[in-house]
């Protein structure tokens, strides 16, 4: 019974957390980041199943956490708003190679990270051969260039 | 937390699903989060959930024979201390200290200083009985145990024939 709530508790706390975080924080995430989500995992962990390291707590904890992961995926396609609010939602970041600063400085997005999806994704070397860079809902950067006459 | 918005013309090629109102409810509640993050810290720092400054509390009896320092809050199979001090007149017998059964059975007894020479179980409380040169005026009982329940936890603590202590912790899960 504890299991199961305390499983339940950790998911959602970590749902508000991960979404308090940003979505650029696990996009492009570093060595120290993966450092930081195993720390992360072993906290969850000891909250989760205490000192019961039974097997029947361990299969408890996991289909719980399966179960809701399902009714939220569910939740998610049911209720649009939900699943902008949970996942976000794409925002326009350059626009016709003219930098939207207020959109970039709100999102914590800054111009190398553009410049640096640019040439990784397209080859590109300057802001101003940018279509549109698109913030994606996954913390990535999209490039579209113009097209080539 | 600002957002220029394009015209149509301007993103007509492109096929997105922009919501600049959500956008902004989305930012301003991750601002809303950090704030509350950061408060949450401080309040750990502060000893909010146990282990700091304004958890530690002290308890005592009216004649300040019995005196009791303990954490005002603790967490869930976190081990605390209560440090007890009693002034007990001498006595050829055992010094008898009496705690709460309520308070015993949301808790885990995990050790005591200086052992006790006899414990007593009854309905309502349960008896340590100490040498009286080991408990002596100066000395100091500690009893270390792990609340294994959380919400709010009452305890009484005190000698056979003299005053109790009243003491409230409250225990986070």
């Amino acid at each position: 019974m504890e299991s199961v709530l305390h499983a339940a508790t950790m998911y959602i706390v970590l749902l508000v957390l991960f979404r308090i975080s940003g979505r650029r924080t696990l996009a492009e995430a570093s060595t120290f980041d993966f450092v930081l989500l195993l720390i992360i995992s072993e906290a969850t962990q000891q909250a989760m199943t205490g000192s019961d390291y039974s097997m029947t707590n361990a299969l408890l904890v996991i289909s719980t956490l399966i179960l809701l992961d399902v009714l939220l995926t569910f939740l998610l396609k049911r209720f649009r708003g939900l699943d902008k609010a949970v996942n976000g939602l794409p925002l326009i970041v350059v626009s016709h190679g003219r930098p939207l600063r207020e959109r970039m400085a709100s999102a914590r997005v800054d111009e190398d990270d553009i410049l640096e999806a640019a040439r990784r994704t397209r080859g590109l070397e300057r802001l101003e051969q940018i279509k549109f860079a698109v913030l994606e809902r996954s913390g990535g950067i999209s490039i579209i260039p113009f097209e080539r006459p | 937390m600002h957002c220029e918005p394009l015209g149509q013309d301007e993103i007509a090629d492109l096929e997105i699903d922009e919501d600049l109102k959500a956008q902004r409810w989305i930012w301003c509640f991750e601002r809303l989060g950090w704030s509350v993050l950061g408060l949450f810290l401080l309040a750990g720092l502060l000893g909010v959930f146990g282990g700091g400054r304004l958890s530690e509390a002290e308890s005592r009896d009216e004649a300040g024979r019995v005196t009791v320092w303990f954490e005002q809050f603790a967490r869930v199979d976190t081990p605390v201390t209560l440090k007890v001090r009693v002034m007990a007149v001498q006595q050829p017998d055992l010094l008898w200290l009496h705690l709460s059964k309520s308070y015993f059975d949301r808790t885990r007894i995990d050790r005591i200083m200086p052992e006790p020479e006899r414990t007593v179980v009854t309905q309502d409380v349960i008896r340590f009985g100490f040498d009286p040169n080991q408990a002596s005026e100066q000395g100091l009982i500690l009893i270390s145990l792990t609340p294994i329940q959380f919400g709010q936890l009452r305890g009484s603590l005190g000698l056979a024939d003299g005053p109790a202590v009243e003491f409230h912790q409250i225990v986070y899960p």
